[in-house]
């Protein structure tokens, strides 16, 4: 857009016009000032008539609005480059601000692979009260065989139990200096496969009952506590995401509110030349992008580096759990959505800064 | 190209910047605007590039009613106009050659185009062997005919200069003028502030003299 109009883009500047002006203002009456504007008014229309074919102002094409804003990018990154500890030290604001919703969701991604990894046949254990008799046990065992819903009964007595529980944990030494097995015995129960959750849920509660039943435990009740508590913390990671994402953005703003306050006679300059408020701002938000950037990438680093190190704690404990499981990092994909909230969150923090800080800077 | 009609400013404090001044400035002339400091000089440069709005009364700068511009124009329209100032207001960041290209980079153009522009300005001030210096190795003359090249790289069609001489000495006063004078020549518009009563006698062109914002004298020196 132009508002000044010449005639040709390269013997544009014509000489003065003809105008007679008058030049006595101190003595204007009403009259002579009516005229005078009347004639001056005459010479602008004149003028404008004279010179309106061609347009000063290149518009920008397609590949110049590319070369500027890779030009703006690279500046905005130089800029940054050359202010290396500041970078970094806001960066790994930043950065830590990012990590640690992305080690909580990790986390939990971890645990749902654990509770994804269960066979998913339910079997119920029937512990019995102590020092019953070998009839009763009999009599129990009988009972369940008989049962429609259960496919198949076993029985661990408290001696197979002691011997399995030695095997496993060695904790033979205790057990000794307790002198005596403190062990129940226990029926194991695998339900027909088509035995449904309410089904189930009703012969636990029949079971429970019985005479010389101590307990029945439905072992899929660990795995749905399990999988409601990491439910639970999923939620809870998406809110501390929004939470911590908001703090990006604060970050990242103020961060660039002092980078706009430090330029401040450049953006003066810019804006009398003629910079729209676009340009100006263009910069900045390329800096907060970059800080987006530079912050997703350290953050990973963060993970990655606490993965590592957690990684053999990790695997002893699931070694003890009797599971193979492998303590995972954020994905291809949650990486790829991790860098582009960087760079969303990088350019609305230095976008809300703008908006704020260069209304008052640049003079309109 | 300047047309003020009965113009007034009056700042939020009360203070009177200008008062009920009307001229004009056909295109393709030169003027010099002189007046004690506080006359008001500052206040009509602003008006003319809109970093100030008129309180009342109309101003028309290249045929258009400023008061009728939105603000999100203003950027365009400062583009036809190159300004001077004092102090020049250049960046210190960057080099002689990227200060001058700036209004050319806001305006658009292409690298390639830009590079020649930018080089035809510098040769016209004389520093076309300085364009890789930054302005802090240069002397105030020297900065000040930056200040100039910028002004003029995009071929404004008015130049507006805030005491464009006020740091240098007579010498270099003298070679600035001469420079506004050969813009003046190609035919762009050119209105200068300047305190400096006894150079703007010697340059012998037209005077707007301002006195506690009012418009006293009005004279053509020919």
């Amino acid at each position: 857009m132009s508002l000044f109009r010449h005639k040709n883009k390269h013997s544009r500047h014509r000489p003065a016009d003809d105008v007679t002006t008058p030049r006595n203002h101190a003595d204007s009456g009403t009259a002579q000032r009516k005229a005078q504007n009347a004639r001056w008014v005459e010479a602008e229309k004149d003028e404008r008539k004279k010179g309106a074919e061609r347009q000063v102002v290149a518009t920008l094409t397609l590949a110049a609005h590319a070369a500027l804003h890779r030009q703006v990018a690279t500046d905005a990154l130089t800029r940054l480059l050359k202010a290396p500890v500041a970078t970094v030290l806001s960066s790994l604001l930043i950065a830590v601000t990012f990590a640690l919703p992305v080690l909580f969701f990790v986390l939990v991604n971890n645990l749902q692979t654990l509770g994804a990894t269960w066979d998913g046949q339910p079997s119920i254990s029937v512990y019995l009260k102590n020092g019953l008799a070998q009839e009763t046990v009999d009599q129990l065992i009988a009972s369940y065989r008989q049962d429609p819903l259960i496919k198949d009964v076993s029985y661990i007595s408290p001696q197979q139990g002691l011997a399995v529980f030695q095997q496993r944990i060695g904790v033979l030494d205790i057990i000794d200096e307790l002198g005596f097995n403190p062990l129940p015995g226990v029926i194991e129960l695998v339900p027909v496969s088509e035995a449904g959750v309410a089904e189930l849920d009703q012969a636990v509660a029949a079971y429970q009952g019985r005479a010389g039943v101590d307990q029945v435990r439905l072992d899929r009740q660990w795995v749905q506590r399990l999988q409601s508590i990491l439910s639970l913390l999923e939620r809870f990671s998406v809110a501390l995401g929004v939470i911590l994402g908001l703090t990006v953005v604060l970050v990242i703003s103020n961060t660039v509110r002092l980078s706009i306050e430090s330029r401040r006679d450049e953006i003066r300059v810019v804006s009398m030349v003629g910079g729209t408020q676009g340009f100006i701002a263009m910069p900045f938000v390329y800096m907060g992008v970059w800080y987006g950037i530079v912050g997703t990438v350290l953050a990973h680093v963060i993970v990655f580096s606490l993965l590592a190190v957690l990684r053999a704690e990790a695997a002893t404990i699931a070694g003890l759990y009797g599971s193979e499981m492998v303590l995972s990092g954020p994905g291809p994909e949650t990486s790829v959505m991790l860098l582009c909230c960087g760079i969303v969150l990088g350019a609305l923090g230095a976008l809300g800064s703008c908006y704020r800080h260069l209304q008052t800077l640049v003079p309109n | 190209m300047i047309r003020f009609d009965d113009v007034s400013k009056r700042y939020s404090s009360g203070h009177m910047g200008l008062e009920q001044v009307s001229f004009y400035l056909s295109r393709g002339e030169i003027a010099f605007l002189t007046g004690h400091s506080g006359a008001g000089k500052s206040t009509l440069m602003k008006l003319v590039m809109l970093l100030e709005r008129a309180s009342t009364g109309q101003i028309w700068v290249g045929g258009h009613n400023l008061r009728a511009l939105k603000s999100n124009q203003i950027p365009y329209f400062r583009r036809n106009i190159g300004v001077v100032f004092q102090d020049h207001q250049l960046l210190f960041d960057r080099t002689v050659f990227a200060n001058v290209a700036l209004p050319l980079l806001i305006a658009g153009y292409s690298p390639g185009d830009c590079a020649g522009r930018v080089r035809a300005a510098l040769d016209m001030v004389g520093l076309l062997s300085r364009e890789k210096l930054y302005p802090m190795e240069l002397s105030g003359g020297e900065q000040q005919r930056v200040g100039l090249a910028r002004a003029v790289v995009h071929r404004p069609a008015l130049i507006l200069a805030d005491e464009p001489t006020g740091n240098l000495d007579p010498q270099l006063s003298g070679e600035i003028m001469k420079l506004f004078e050969s813009f003046n020549q190609v035919g762009v518009t050119v209105l200068i502030a300047s305190h400096d009563l006894a150079l703007v006698a010697r340059m012998r062109h037209r005077i707007l003299s301002l006195e506690h914002g009012r418009l006293v004298a009005d004279q053509e020196v020919r």
